[in-house]
């Protein structure tokens, strides 16, 4: 066991010179908090309270890996994305990215100012959950994925046009589609424009939200494949947040779980799968349907009693605590684990942490 | 041998809709013992959902119109029934949970008010006496303080509590079935692992028979005894469990075996995905429906569609006609012919492509007369 550290980015995080970040890494999140105001009254909106959405979170993600982001809902997973890309202003914290200009200038996404953003925007893109809500229906295939280099007034009209019908064939459908409606493509297809979009300004980083979960299974494995394929072709970085921890331990390098607002275990996905420290890992991972009759008759489940409570009064401690099954009264209700580096690379934030077969 | 509980006999259900008829369930038969658990599996618009809907006599005409088939359950035909009738059985003898809890709770009446409707519509009971059953319906799915809860309204519950509270109001009459569409697709991991161990408990211990409509195979896996793969409309594969997952007979269930991601598996190998999408239940292809995405078809597969018929192990039925010839046990995802091998089309082609060569002329006009016949129907009603 190598020393232990108490943030995975502590050793630099003090300094937030940003000349720092080590040369394979893109992102790095530092202390990142995003509250929601609760507020009351119709007409003087007087905030009552604050949900901690995410709550002092810090990780990393190097190039070309993909960082997978696993929780049950509300435990803040989309929140730190959309923190990260800065489509919610982070609360405090910061999000050093590597941007893809020819010094490699290292900028603070959550502070940059509006110029900038604007080269931020290039390089990170997003794809979201819904492929039914996230196309305008109103708009043409071509339209929807020239409208990035539109807005950044890359090309004439005929070399976004090409620019489309390159992007479509490097997806998976077929050029002729471009004068297309979304309505006239199923779920999945739907999905490989949002895809297109994403890819239309080559960018460096992407954070895939949900992608796969609206989609059939037939469907999925097309997506996924389609994901990995990009990966590998454009050398790019993800941050794939998903609730499904099949396809995240199919798709990720690492894969950090997180349980409301705070991230409670982060492993490479071996160590992670293989070797669970945390509770709250233990009941998410045996909780997980595995398409295999004997094995699903051999299981133990860790079932976890109650529901998840909620981020606007978060129990005082570990914030597990109130469902865990080896929560120590007196310690782990008053106490806060600190997320400590166990072994090398593997992180966990509990004060009795075990490794435990989950399958 | 006992009697089936329910006979599904030659079902088809039928929506007109401007673009056409919808033939959502065409043509299914299967049956049910009592205290049997079947998983219905399948995409979105198989057919499952029109399926348990059909059984409950939950199709609303004119647009919903169920054109042949026979649903016998206890010795009676749903079909034939009177709503009155059906209302005694449904709810009584059949119960049902949906996906979203909070659609099938109303939200203004108590927890209580909506579980004594139930009591009092089916079972013989005082007011009073309702009260005790619902009470002890609500301590059944393990919510504590189940007297405190009867005054309770649904938004003040998470959705995996609602999900409990539909699960008492489904069990409180001890119907003989319980069909269950989608229960936990609405639900975290975590909660779903709850409601799963939960509806296993009660089951096995009333010894009712539950129908669990889903998409996902690994929540089969562990709750079903038995299992049907529907396909555009009709059921490609049934058999026990061990029979489809072990030794999957229908290559669309091979290849949707195939293509899960798993919990435990450690090779981070590429998936095998089924090409092209699931064709529209519309404009359904010739032949065999899943001829276009399949590696495996012949010239036979594009004329005649194959019959559910006994092949593997007994009692497994699947509809393939090459279904012997396969060995889809043995065969490994990488060693798959593609479908551009079986079709002989260009290897150029998109998955798309492959979703639009489907249109024949045949196929329009036989879905025209279809439309007409059904409209003849209707306008003789």
């Amino acid at each position: 066991m190598t020393d232990i550290k108490s943030d995975p980015t502590a050793d630099r995080a003090a300094s937030t010179d940003a000349s720092e970040l080590p040369d394979d890494v893109i992102l790095r999140v530092n202390h990142l908090v995003k509250e929601f105001p609760i507020t009351k009254g119709v007409f003087f909106r007087k905030q009552v309270g604050a949900v901690q959405a995410v709550s002092d979170i810090s990780f990393e993600i190097k190039k070309g890996e993909t960082l997978g982001l696993v929780g049950e809902s509300g435990c803040g997973k989309s929140t730190t994305a959309r923190s990260v890309l800065r489509l919610l202003q982070p609360t405090s914290g910061d999000v050093w990215f590597r941007l893809e200009t020819e010094n490699e200038e290292i900028v603070n996404v959550a502070t940059a100012k509006r110029d900038t953003m604007r080269q931020v925007r290039r390089d990170m893109q997003i794809v979201f959950q819904d492929p039914y809500a996230s196309l305008n229906p109103r708009m043409t295939v071509a339209t929807i994925i020239s409208e990035p280099l539109t807005v950044f007034g890359e090309g004439s009209k005929q070399e976004r046009l090409d620019k489309v019908k390159e992007l479509l064939k490097v997806v998976g459908l077929s050029p002729e589609h471009a004068n297309r409606y979304p309505h006239e493509f199923s779920g999945g297809q739907r999905q490989r424009i949002g895809v297109a979009r994403a890819l239309a300004l080559n960018p460096s980083f992407m954070v895939l939200d949900e992608p796969v979960s609206a989609l059939d299974v037939s469907i999925q494995a097309q997506v996924l494949n389609l994901m990995d394929d990009l990966q590998d072709e454009f050398d790019l970085t993800y941050l794939f947040i998903a609730h499904d921890l099949s396809v995240v331990r199919h798709i990720s390098d690492r894969v950090a779980v997180m349980y409301l607002g705070k991230m409670v275990e982060m492993a490479g996905r071996d160590a992670l799968y293989d070797r669970p420290m945390h509770p709250y890992t233990h009941a998410l991972m045996s909780a997980v349907p595995i398409p295999d009759p004997d094995v699903e008759s051999n299981r133990e489940r860790v079932l976890l009693e109650g529901d998840i409570p909620s981020p606007a009064n978060p129990p005082p401690g570990c914030r597990f605590n109130t469902r865990c099954p080896k929560a120590v009264p007196g310690k782990c209700d008053v106490d806060e684990p600190e997320f400590k580096e166990l072994e090398p690379g593997h992180w966990v934030a509990c004060f009795f942490p075990e490794v435990q077969k989950v399958y | 041998m006992t009697e089936p509980l329910l006979e599904v006999d030659d079902l088809r259900t039928y929506f007109t809709t401007e673009e056409g008829i919808v033939r959502a369930v065409d043509g299914i038969s299967f049956s049910m013992m009592p205290g049997q658990r079947l998983g219905v599996v399948g995409e979105s618009g198989s057919g499952k959902s029109v399926t348990a809907l059909s059984v409950m006599g939950l199709i609303e005409p004119p647009a919903g119109q169920i054109v042949t088939g026979r649903v016998m359950f206890q010795g009676r035909n749903l079909l034939e029934l009177d709503e009155d009738e059906l209302q005694s059985v449904r709810g009584g003898q059949i119960a049902m949970i949906f996906q979203d809890p909070m659609t099938a709770l109303n939200p203004v009446y108590t927890i209580g008010d909506q579980l004594m409707e139930t009591i009092l519509l089916h079972q013989n009971v005082n007011r009073s006496e309702a009260r005790e059953i619902a009470i002890q319906a609500i301590e059944d799915v393990h919510i504590p303080n189940a007297k405190a809860q009867m005054l309770d309204y649904p938004h003040q519950y998470s959705g995996g509590m609602r999900q409990r509270i539909m699960i008492a109001m489904g069990l409180s009459c001890n119907p003989d079935l319980l069909i269950a569409d989608e229960p936990t697709t609405a639900l975290d991991v975590t909660t779903q692992a709850q409601i799963m161990d939960l509806m296993l408990e009660l089951a096995e211990e009333r010894g009712t028979a539950v129908m669990l409509i889903t998409h996902d195979l690994g929540v089969v896996a562990g709750f079903c005894n038995d299992l049907h793969v529907m396909y555009a409309g009709g059921i490609v594969e049934s058999g026990t469990i061990d029979d489809i997952y072990y030794n999957p007979q229908h290559p669309y269930t091979w290849g949707l075996l195939e293509s899960m991601t798993r919990l435990d598996d450690e090779q981070q190998h590429r998936l095998y995905s089924i090409p092209g999408s699931p064709p529209s239940v519309i404009d359904l292809p010739k032949g065999c429906r899943f001829r276009p995405r399949c590696g495996f078809a012949t010239e036979i597969c594009g004329q005649v569609l194959p019959a559910l018929r006994p092949v593997g192990n007994m009692g497994q039925m699947a509809a393939c006609h090459h279904a012997e010839e396969l060995n889809l046990k043995a065969l490994k995802a990488d060693a798959a012919p593609t479908v551009e091998s079986a079709l002989g089309v260009d290897s150029d082609l998109t998955d798309v492509d492959l979703d639009l060569q489907e249109t024949d002329v045949e196929g329009i006009q036989a879905q025209r007369s279809a439309m007409d016949r059904v409209q003849g129907e209707e306008g003789s009603l």
